[in-house]
């Protein structure tokens, strides 16, 4: 029940064995306590401090808590927020994806510097922010010059501008298709899970029944 | 009767197996340990250590124990909150560690013991400035002693005060996600040996449960419309506008015989923001609220309303000032914040308005009918479409043009994909009809309370010699109301 005290190595541990993002939330969720004490601690670890409360920040991001990541911003010993590299860039990040300014999402997260320990769940991160954004934009947009595509999904614009199949054949592999007179992009929509209609019937027609046997 | 401290582990230590237990058996040893640790003598008490026991083996041992060594503590300091409960004190791990692991059923037996427990840490942890300490370890204690029975009890506001004051706020939806069916508004203890204590629902051998009035103090009005108020609060911070304005609309529609309390007040003010906000428009005011209460609201909250009336008459211009001349209100009211975001709403509306006139529109267009607002250029137009297409706020798809910029169009196709996944949609509906089931279980328990179910209703028929109503249908026109004397809304129930 107790877990293993915070630690450098601990933090490591749990980064890279999290086999899901719910489940690095989840390893992380209960050492906020032991964060929060260790803050108040004359010779605190201020490295360990920095490194938790991003790596939770970040989970609290690949989780869609976008909400509860700004309010844990304001929970972190503000000291350390404000000094910090680190925490600043989580900050900053914060800042771009509730603005919805995308390429700076993809500039964060590529050009700042983020420790080693940190490393492979900003990775993480990045890719699933660009596929997300890639099912938003399939289902806002009929078509789509290729810059605005790029500027979404973090690609390089002018490889996009001009066709590089490399950079295109990424969309193209989502079903994307383009216009080769116009170079417009035509996204294809991603439908899920449509295969649980009977489901949804058998789930309504309780609740129905519910409903019924009330009235009788 | 002299106790030994092996007499009361080996007590503690059969309750292990409750499912060896008849219920009776456990609800009466359970009792039978508890009167012996209340009639304990201190040194009893002080010849157990914390550490050989585990909270979770030894709940009640642990706890009377550990309130034991707080007394010691305080009357040594002569303070109420001695530093050793503060977080990081000696006796605070060993309090939180309590509350993690302890098993709730047996505490629903010592439940002023575990109320002063609770009460102290969370004192503790307001004095320390340090609440979101306390926020994490009740959230976990509060689920833990009250699985399946969502009684209200007076540490729920106290709970959300805290949330609020930390910032806490997703340590709090698991608690106001769960439909409150019953609170006690007195103090009178179960007698022994009645009915009063059930087995949980799900038959599970380890969750007995029992209804125990002394796990909360006296409730009052005012707890109930701040527990409410806060959870409205609460959901605001997380945008979850519908729950937000549902929370707010019980507490505006609070039963009243004169005057209107404070917090009513408080939520009627927020509850005109968060309509805007999630509506674009002053809601409609549930048909429960007396007109005497409405006109007393209308009264105190005229900035609001002036605020709301701009804001639907899509008056740019007006609304501005009316924000501009109100910002003292706003202040004082904590609603600066709302108001704020009325803005950005503002332009979203605006933007949903012309969607609904149009089957398709260019974002000059657009531009051009909002030129009243800061929607100045095709391009923020543009941003602020794909925002809310991209979000599911808006069912419609942008086409871009290969060569001009400036220009988009925006179609609203007939048939859109619908935004929420079906996964979700089941998740959602699996969740109202549980929420759905519960309120019919409790509206039959109701019922059988007050003795107006159909069961009691036929009894009384019967006795009373009205053959003939019952059983042939019953149909509403088949009842002569007035000659039974029996209330209108009673006899419904037949039909």
């Amino acid at each position: 029940m107790n877990n293993p005290p915070l630690s450098q190595e601990q933090l490591a541990a749990a980064i890279s064995s999290a086999a899901t993002p719910s489940k690095l939330f989840d390893i992380l969720s209960p050492y906020e306590e032991e964060a929060y004490l260790l803050s108040f601690q004359d010779n605190r670890q201020a490295e360990l401090l920095s490194q938790f409360y991003a790596a939770y920040f970040l989970s609290h991001l690949l989780t869609d808590q976008i909400y509860e990541a700004r309010f844990l911003t304001k929970r972190m010993p503000q000291d350390l927020l404000q000094t910090d590299d680190s925490l600043q860039n989580c900050v900053a990040l914060l800042r771009a994806i509730w603005q919805h300014k995308h390429e700076s999402v993809y500039t964060i997260l590529r050009e700042l510097p983020w420790p080693d320990t940190l490393k492979p769940i900003v990775q993480i991160y990045d890719t699933y922010f660009q596929e997300k954004t890639l099912r938003e934009v399939s289902r806002a947009y009929e078509t789509i010059r290729p810059a605005t595509a790029a500027s979404y999904l973090g690609l390089d614009p002018a490889a996009t501008e001009r066709g590089d199949p490399a950079t295109i054949g990424k969309l193209m592999a989502h079903g994307w298709t383009q216009d080769e007179q116009t170079r417009l992009l035509h996204p294809n929509t991603v439908v899920d899970d449509s295969q649980q209609d009977d489901q949804l019937y058998n789930d309504l027609s309780e609740i129905m029944a519910l409903i019924g046997s009330r009235r009788g | 009767m002299a106790e030994s401290v092996q007499q009361i582990i080996s007590l503690s230590s059969h309750l292990h197996s409750p499912n060896l237990l008849s219920e009776t058996d456990y609800v009466n040893r359970v009792q039978e340990l508890v009167a012996i640790l209340r009639r304990s003598s201190q040194s009893l008490l002080s010849e157990t250590v914390l550490t050989d026991l585990s909270p979770h083996e030894h709940t009640l041992p642990y706890l009377f124990v550990l309130l034991h060594q707080i007394d010691l503590a305080r009357s040594r300091t002569r303070s109420a909150l001695p530093d050793d409960i503060k977080p990081g004190g000696r006796l605070w791990s060993p309090a939180v560690q309590f509350l993690r692991e302890f098993k709730g059923p047996q505490v629903h037996f010592a439940g002023h013991e575990w109320r002063q427990l609770v009460n102290m840490i969370l004192d503790a942890a307001e004095d320390d400035s340090k609440p979101v300490l306390a926020v994490c370890v009740l959230s976990g204690a509060i689920m833990r002693i009250d699985q399946n029975v969502c009684e209200f009890t007076s540490l729920h506001p106290r709970f959300l005060r805290l949330c609020l004051l930390s910032q806490s706020y997703s340590y709090a939806l698991p608690v106001l996600d769960k439909h409150i069916s019953s609170s006690h508004t007195s103090l009178e203890q179960p007698a022994r040996g009645d009915n009063r204590y059930m087995l949980a629902l799900n038959h599970d051998a380890n969750d007995f449960i029992a209804e125990a009035p002394d796990i909360s103090a006296r409730l009052t009005h005012k707890d109930i419309a701040q527990y409410y108020l806060y959870g409205a609060m609460i959901y605001m911070t997380l945008k979850e506008w519908d729950k937000a304005l549902h929370w707010l609309s019980i507490v505006i529609s609070f039963p009243v015989v004169n005057s209107v309390s404070k917090v009513m007040i408080e939520a009627f003010k927020k509850w005109v923001l968060v309509g805007l906000l999630r509506h674009g428009k002053l809601v409609t005011a549930p048909k429960i609220i007396s007109s005497h209460v409405m006109k007393i609201y209308q009264a105190v909250a005229r900035p609001y309303l002036s605020l709301a009336d701009a804001f639907e008459k899509s008056d740019e211009q007006r609304l501005r000032t009316e924000a501009d001349l109100g910002k003292s209100v706003w202040c004082a009211d904590l609603n600066s914040g709302l108001v704020r975001q009325l803005f950005q709403a503002y332009d979203m509306f605006l933007v949903l308005k012309l969607c609904r006139v149009f089957s398709a529109l260019t974002t000059r267009d657009i531009a051009a009918k909002a030129a009243s607002s800061g929607l100045v250029s095709s391009a923020k137009i543009e941003s602020l479409i794909a925002f809310l297409v991209m979000s599911g706020v808006l069912g419609a798809r942008l086409l871009q043009r290969p060569c001009d910029l400036s220009l988009s169009m925006l179609r609203f196709p007939k048939s859109i994909q619908p935004y929420c996944s079906r996964s979700r949609m089941r998740v959602g509906l699996m969740r109202k009809s549980h929420a759905l089931e519960l309120l019919s279980h409790n509206c039959g328990e109701c019922n059988n309370e007050l003795k107006i179910g159909r069961e009691n209703i036929d009894v009384l028929v019967r006795c009373q010699g009205w053959s003939g109503v019952t059983g042939k249908g019953g149909g509403k026109g088949s009842i002569d109301h007035a000659a039974f004397g029996v209330d209108e809304d009673i006899m419904g129930d037949l039909s």
